[in-house]
């Protein structure tokens, strides 16, 4: 008993030390992109493509019956004004995008959010959002 | 949560993600430029608008 427990503490923290490691690898800006407008618009865009991606997803999954057109309707005016604020602000985006993301998660419920259509997509933008969130000034 | 479900969230879901972004940065040292990268954020960011309102003008409330 005592070695399956310890066994699965070494893996657990294996799988932390992990993600820790990734996550600090994907932080980096490459370093071919050396502007500051250049950088802003590599992080926006990396946040852009976790946006498109979801669009896409609940698109499909609306069309397949998956998600009701509300709960797509809901995604997809998000996705839709937040490329709008990414595109107006690639600096400046960050309070709008995560603030406005945050309430989107609220209005749909957990069971939809959870579904296996789009809780792929649905991760990928908490990870970017995560990772290359701008710092607040 | 299960350590369990929470192991097979991380490697289903987190780390496909997070190496995917690497992936993407390792590609881009073979040399994406600025110009590169912020001409490929605004055609992506009129894509997405256009396919968005698309959509939501094909399905009104």
């Amino acid at each position: 008993m005592k070695e399956r427990v310890s066994l699965n503490t070494v893996q657990w923290l294996i799988a932390v030390a992990l993600v820790a490691i990734v996550v600090a690898s994907a932080c980096h800006t490459p370093v071919t992109i050396v502007t500051p407008a250049g950088k802003v618009a590599y992080a926006a865009n990396e946040v852009a493509i976790r946006v498109g991606e979801l669009q896409k997803t609940a698109i499909a999954a609306e069309a397949a019956g998956a998600i009701p057109t509300p709960v797509a309707r809901i995604i997809i005016t998000w996705t839709t004004e937040s490329a709008k604020v990414l595109g107006a602000t690639p600096a400046g985006w960050g309070t709008t995008v995560a603030t406005s993301w945050g309430e989107v998660k609220r209005q749909i419920p957990l069971a939809y959010l959870q579904n296996p259509a789009i809780i792929s997509a649905v991760s990928a933008v908490d990870v970017a959002l995560a990772i290359f969130l701008p710092p607040t000034r | 949560m299960n350590p369990g479900l929470i192991a097979a969230l991380i490697n289903q879901l987190l780390i496909p993600e997070l190496l995917e972004i690497i992936r993407r940065r390792q590609a881009a040292k073979l040399g994406i430029t600025d110009a590169e990268i912020i001409k490929e954020f605004n055609n992506r960011v009129l894509e997405i608008v256009t396919e968005g309102e698309n959509w939501l003008a094909a399905h009104p409330k």
